[in-house]
C-alpha cells in the first residue's frame, strides 16, 4: 500500500515526491522512461561562468536528497494500464517492461558500457538520473537477435544482468495519484522551410543539448568542429498553425538566450545571432538580456527566417525580414538552432481519461479531481519552465498532504 | 589517539573518466601518505544499498575520513553514515570534479586529484571534532510579515496545517478575523532578533514598543499601497482589479472603462510591478461580453503574453476589447477637463484620448523598501535583496533557515506563478516546523577581539546575517546562526577571524587557491 503514487517524474514529480517524502508519505514514482528525471536529465548547464539560473540542476539535486529514501518506490520502464478510482483509496494496475539491468546489483562501473557492441543498446543513466544503472533497449540489443552475444554478462562484476526477465504487472493500492507526465520537444520536421532533417547542422535546441552534455561544448554534427557563427531561432513549432501548436511554449525564450550566452561564454570569440518573433522572458532579472545588450558578438534581432538554404562547407545561408524597416537580410551561419517547445504528449489524454480527468483542444489537463484524489502538477497543465514545473510539484505534493492529513 | 584518516573512493569509474591503471596509480600514491590510514574502494555512493553498508565498514583505526566521488550528488556524499568511531565533523566529502580545471565535464586529473586528498587529510590530522548542536525551537509559531491577499492566504494554509500563525500587518485591519490567526494589525515592524526557531520580531503599535516570538518568519512582498489612491479627477471612478466582479454585479454602466496594467504607470513610483495579467484578461472580457461599457480598453506598457496567455489576449481581442500600448517615456495621463485618458499609442505612433468614467487597475506588490530589510537585519545582497538560496531563489527559502520569502520578497513573477509557489512555500514552513530543532553548526567562526577594528566589514559580507556588533564596539558572531562558510574570515582586513574546524566548503576553497597559486 501506497500512499501516493505519482505519474510521471520530471521536475513536477521530483518536486511532488520530495514535499511528500519529507512530511513522511510513502511514495511511488511511475515513469516510462527507463530514468525518472524527466526533460531536464538530458539538458546542460547553461553557467559557464557563472549561474544563469537556467535551473536544470533543480531537479536533479533534488533527486539527489531523494533517491536514498527508504519510503520512495521507482517504477521506471513502468506504465499505468488501468485504474480504479474511489473515494478513498485507488487501485493501480502498472505493467513494468524488463530493464535487464537488476539497479540493485548494479555498481555503475561502466564496464558494460565499454564492451557493448551496439551502439544505443545499453542506455547509460545520465548524470542524476533514478536509478543509477543502465538500461538494455531489448530492440537493439543483439543477444535477443540473434542471441550470441554475452559480453555484458560476462563483464559485469556484480551479476546485474538478467536476460530473462520478463513484463511484469502489479497492483497498487493508493490514496492519492499525481499526474504529472509533463510536455515532449516539439518535432520541427513540419516546419518545412528550416529544412530540418535534410541539412545536417540545422539542430534543435535538444539536439544542442544533447552535444553539449557529451562534448562540453557546442560542435557541428557535419564535421565535429567548433561553430564560429550561430543563429539562434525561436518560436520553431510554437505560435504557429504550420508545423506546431498555436500557443507560445514560454520557456524557449529563456534557454535560448541562456544557449546563446554559454556558447559564447565557452567560446568568446564566436558570434550569436539570436532571432526572435516577440521576447517572452518574464522575469525582471533575466539577467540573459542584460547581459547581452554590452555584447559586440551577441546580436538580438527581431524576425525569425524565412529559409534555410544549404551553402558551401555544409554552411546555412539563412532570409529573413526585419519587421522594423521591411529589409530583407541575409546572413550564412555555421549551424542553425532551433529552439523548439513542447507539447502535451499523446499518452497525457490517454492517461487523464483512466483518471477521469478532461483535456483541452491542446491536450493540456484542465482539471483535477481532488475530491476521489486525484491531482495534476507540472507543464502537462499549461507551459512551464523547470522552476514553475519544480514549484508546482511541491505545491501539488503540499495539496495531497493537506487531503490526506486535514480533510480527511 | 590515532589520527588517521579513512578515504573512500567511491567507484564510479563510468563517470569519473579514469582508467583502472589512473585508479591504481592514484591508490598506491595515497598510500605512502602518512595521514592516511586506509583507502577503500566502494560502490558509488548513489546506490541506496551501499550507503546501509558504508555504516558497517572496517575503518582500520581511522578516526576521521574522507569520501571522494564524482558526480554533484553531494547531498548523499554528505549524509553518507559511518561507524561510529569516525566522528561526523571529521568526515569531508571530496567532488572529483574539482579536480579536473574545466569543470563537470572534463576528466579527472589523477595528480590534482592525489594531491588535493592528501592535503585535506594533512588538515583533517590537525583538526579536533566539533559536535553540531541541536536547538530545541522555542516558540510554536510562524510569523507571516506582509499585507497582501497572499499573506491573508498564506496565513490560512499555514493555520490549516495546525500550524499556530501570526499576521503582522501594517495597516489596521478592524473587522477582519480569522480563524486560528492572531492578527497585529497596525504593526510598524521595528526589528528582528534571535535565532532560527527563536526569532523575536519587535514592532510599534500606537507608539507602544511590543515584541512577538516566533520560531520562523514568512516574508511576503510589501503591498503597493502608496498607488491605491485613486485619481485626481472626480469624474473619474476607480476600480481595483480584485474588485472588478463585484462591480460586475452592481450592474452599473459606463461610457468607457480603461483597464491599466499597473498603476506604476500613473504614479510613475514603480516599475516593476506585476498585474494578475490572466485576471485582467478575463476581467475585461466579461466587461465586453457583459455590456457594461461602450468602450473597453487596456492599456498596457508591456504585453506579457508567454505560455497560454496569448491565447486570453487573443480571445480578449476578439471578443472586443481594444489594446493600447505605450512607451515608458510617454506614460498615459489622466486628463482633467473630463473623464478621458490621454495616451499615446506605440504602435500607431498617435496621441489617442479615451473615454474612461471608470479604471481599473491592480494593485500590485513591490519588493520591500531597503531600510525595512536592514531594520529585520535578514540576509540580503548588496542591492537589499533578500538573499535567497541559490538558483532555487524562487522556491523561497533565504539563506538564513527559518525565514522563508514568498512573491516579490524572493523575485518578480506573474499572479499565475505566484499560486503554485505559495504552496511550496508553505509546504517547507511545514516540513521546518514539524523538524522542531535547529541545527547549530560545530564549526563556527570566532572573533579576536583585540584584533577586531570594529569596520563592519564581516558584518556586512557575512551571508548568514550572524555577525553583529557588540555594546562594546567589537565584532560577534551569533555561534546558532553561523554556518562555518569562512565568508568573514576571508575578508577581515585585521585578520581577527578564525574558524574553529574546516568545514569541506572551506577546504574545498582553501586547496583550490592554494593549487591555483602552485601551478
Ligand atoms: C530543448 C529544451 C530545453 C529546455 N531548457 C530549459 C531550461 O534551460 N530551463 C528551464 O527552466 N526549462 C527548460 N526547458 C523546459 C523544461 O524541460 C520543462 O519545463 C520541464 O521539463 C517540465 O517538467 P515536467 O515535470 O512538467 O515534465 P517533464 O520534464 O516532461 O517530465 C515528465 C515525465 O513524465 C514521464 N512520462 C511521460 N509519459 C508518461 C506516462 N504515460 N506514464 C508515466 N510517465 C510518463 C516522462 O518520462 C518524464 O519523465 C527546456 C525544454 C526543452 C524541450
Ligand atoms: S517562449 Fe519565446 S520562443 Fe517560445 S514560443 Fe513563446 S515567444 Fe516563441
Amino acid at each position: 500500500m501506497k500512499e501516493v503514487v505519482i505519474i510521471g517524474g520530471g521536475p513536477a514529480g521530483i518536486g511532488a515526491a520530495e514535499t511528500l517524502l519529507s512530511l513522511g508519505k510513502n511514495v511511488a514514482i511511475v515513469d516510462t522512461a527507463p530514468f525518472v528525471g524527466g526533460v531536464p536529465l538530458e539538458l546542460s548547464c547553461k553557467g559557464d561562468i557563472e549561474c544563469t539560473m537556467c535551473h536544470v540542476c533543480m531537479p536533479r539535486d533534488a533527486s539527489s536528497r531523494i533517491c536514498t529514501s527508504e519510503k520512495l518506490e521507482v517504477l521506471s520502464n513502468s506504465s499505468l494500464k488501468s485504474a480504479t478510482l474511489g473515494p478513498e483509496t485507488a487501485e493501480l494496475e502498472i505493467v513494468t517492461s524488463p530493464r535487464y539491468v537488476n539497479p540493485d546489483k548494479c555498481i555503475a562501473c561502466g564496464k558494460c558500457m565499454a564492451v557493448c557492441p551496439v551502439q544505443g543498446a545499453l542506455i547509460a543513466p545520465p548524470h542524476g538520473a533514478i536509478p543509477n544503472a543502465p538500461s538494455v533497449d531489448s530492440e537493439l540489443c543483439k543477444h535477443f537477435k540473434s542471441r550470441d552475444c554475452d559480453l555484458c554478462i560476462q563483464i559485469c562484476p556484480t551479476k546485474a544482468f538478467n536476460f530473462k526477465e520478463k513484463q511484469k504487472a502489479a497492483k497498487i493500492q493508493c490514496k492519492a495519484i499525481i499526474l504529472s507526465t509533463g510536455l515532449e520537444p516539439i518535432d520541427p520536421s513540419g516546419v518545412l522551410h528550416y529544412n530540418y532533417g535534410l541539412l545536417p547542422n540545422v539542430l534543435t535546441s535538444l539536439d544542442a543539448e544533447r552535444i553539449i552534455v557529451k562534448h562540453g561544448e557546442l560542435r557541428r554534427p557535419s564535421d565535429n568542429q567548433k561553430p564560429k557563427k550561430i543563429a539562434i531561432v525561436q518560436c520553431v513549432g510554437s505560435r504557429t498553425t504550420k508545423g506546431g501548436v498555436e500557443y507560445c511554449s514560454k520557456f524557449c525564450c529563456k534557454y535560448g538566450l541562456r544557449i546563446a550566452r554559454s556558447f559564447v561564454e565557452r567560446a568568446p570569440d564566436a558570434e550569436v545571432d539570436f532571432l526572435y518573433m516577440d521576447l517572452r522572458t518574464f522575469e525582471p532579472r533575466v539577467e540573459a538580456l542584460e547581459w547581452a545588450a554590452g555584447k559586440k558578438n551577441v546580436k538580438i534581432s527581431q524576425g525569425v527566417p524565412s529559409i534555410v538554404q544549404p551553402t558551401e562547407k555544409d554552411n546555412l545561408l539563412v532570409r529573413r525580414t526585419n519587421p522594423g524597416d521591411v529589409s530583407i537580410e541575409e546572413n550564412e551561419y555555421d549551424m542553425v538552432v532551433l529552439s523548439i517547445g513542447g507539447q502535451p504528449r499523446p499518452e497525457t489524454k490517454v492517461l487523464a481519461a483512466k483518471l477521469s480527468l478532461e483535456v483541452d483542444s491542446f491536450g493540456f489537463v484542465s482539471n483535477d479531481n481532488r475530491k476521489i484524489g486525484v491531482f495534476v502538477a507540472g507543464s502537462c497543465k499549461s507551459p512551464m519552465d523547470i522552476e514553475e514545473s519544480f514549484a508546482d510539484g511541491k505545491a501539488t505534493g503540499f495539496a495531497v498532504i493537506e487531503r490526506l492529513e486535514v480533510n480527511k | 589517539m590515532s589520527k588517521k584518516t579513512l578515504v573512500i573512493l567511491s567507484d564510479c569509474s563510468s563517470c569519473i573518466g579514469l582508467g583502472e591503471s589512473e585508479l591504481d596509480n592514484i591508490l598506491s600514491l595515497l598510500k605512502q601518505d602518512k595521514n592516511i590510514g586506509a583507502i577503500l574502494r566502494m560502490k558509488p555512493v548513489c546506490d541506496r544499498k551501499a550507503r546501509k553498508e558504508y555504516k558497517t565498514l572496517d575503518v582500520h583505526g581511522c578516526d576521521r575520513a574522507i569520501i571522494v566521488y564524482w558526480c554533484s550528488m553531494e547531498q548523499i556524499g554528505a549524509s553518507i553514515t559511518l561507524p561510529k568511531k569516525i566522528h561526523p565533523s571529521l568526515v569531508e566529502t571530496l567532488n572529483m570534479s574539482l579536480c579536473s580545471p574545466k569543470g563537470k565535464n572534463e576528466r579527472a586529473n589523477p595528480e590534482r586529484l592525489t594531491r588535493i586528498i592528501k592535503e585535506i587529510a594533512a588538515r583533517l590530522s590537525l583538526a579536533e571534532p566539533v559536535k553540531d548542536r541541536q536547538i530545541k525551537f522555542s516558540s510554536s509559531e510562524i510569523s507571516v510579515i506582509g499585507s497582501s491577499d497572499q499573506a491573508i492566504k498564506a496565513a490560512k494554509a499555514l493555520a490549516l496545517h495546525g500550524i499556530k500563525t501570526k499576521l503582522i500587518v501594517p495597516q489596521s485591519l478592524p473587522n477582519v478575523k480569522l480563524e486560528n490567526i492572531e492578527i497585529i494589525d497596525g504593526a510598524e515592524i521595528n526589528g528582528l532578533s534571535g535565532i532560527p526557531g527563536n526569532f523575536k520580531i519587535s514592532y510599534f503599535k500606537k507608539g507602544e514598543r511590543k515584541e512577538t516570538d516566533a520560531a520562523g518568519i514568512l516574508l511576503m512582498s510589501e503591498r503597493c499601497l502608496v498607488d491605491v489612491r485613486p485619481p485626481a479627477n472626480p469624474r473619474i471612478k476607480f476600480v481595483p482589479l480584485e474588485q472588478f466582479e463585484d462591480h460586475v454585479k452592481s450592474g452599473s454602466r459606463a461610457k468607457g472603462i480603461v483597464f491599466f496594467d499597473d498603476l506604476g504607470s500613473l504614479t510613475s513610483t514603480t516599475d516593476q510591478s506585476i498585474p494578475a495579467w490572466h485576471i485582467l484578461l478575463e476581467s475585461a472580457k466579461t466587461a465586453v461580453t457583459n455590456k457594461i461599457a461602450d468602450s473597453v480598453c487596456v492599456v498596457a506598457r508591456d504585453v506579457k503574453a508567454s505560455g497560454l496567455l496569448e491565447l486570453a489576449w487573443k480571445e480578449a481581442a476578439e471578443a472586443g476589447v481594444k489594446f493600447i500600448r505605450y512607451e515608458d517615456k510617454a506614460r498615459p495621463k489622466i486628463e482633467k477637463s473630463g473623464p478621458f485618458v490621454s495616451v499615446k499609442d506605440l504602435v500607431l505612433g498617435e496621441s489617442l484620448l479615451i473615454p474612461a468614467d471608470i479604471i481599473v487597475a491592480p494593485i500590485t506588490s513591490r519588493p520591500w523598501e531597503p531600510s525595512f530589510i536592514e531594520k529585520l537585519f535578514i540576509p540580503s545582497d548588496w542591492n537589499f535583496r533578500v538573499r535567497s538560496r541559490g538558483p532555487q531563489r524562487g522556491l523561497g527559502q533565504s539563506t538564513c533557515d527559518g525565514i522563508f520569502l514568498f512573491g516579490y520578497s524572493a523575485f518578480g513573477k506573474l499572479t499565475d506563478q505566484a499560486y503554485p509557489d505559495l504552496g511550496s512555500v508553505v509546504s517547507q514552513i511545514s516540513s521546518f516546523m514539524r523538524q522542531g530543532y535547529h541545527v547549530a553548526k560545530g564549526a563556527v567562526a570566532e572573533i579576536n577581539e583585540e584584533k577586531c577594528s570594529a569596520c563592519y566589514t564581516c558584518v556586512r559580507t557575512c551571508p548568514y546575517r550572524a555577525a553583529t556588533m557588540n555594546a562594546s564596539w567589537k565584532a560577534e558572531i551569533v555561534s546558532e546562526k553561523c554556518a562555518g562558510c569562512g565568508s568573514c574570515v576571508a575578508v577581515c582586513p585585521s585578520k581577527a577571524i578564525e574558524l574553529k574546524n574546516c568545514t569541506r566548503e572551506q577546504i574545498k576553497s582553501q586547496i583550490e587557491t592554494s593549487l591555483e597559486v602552485a601551478i
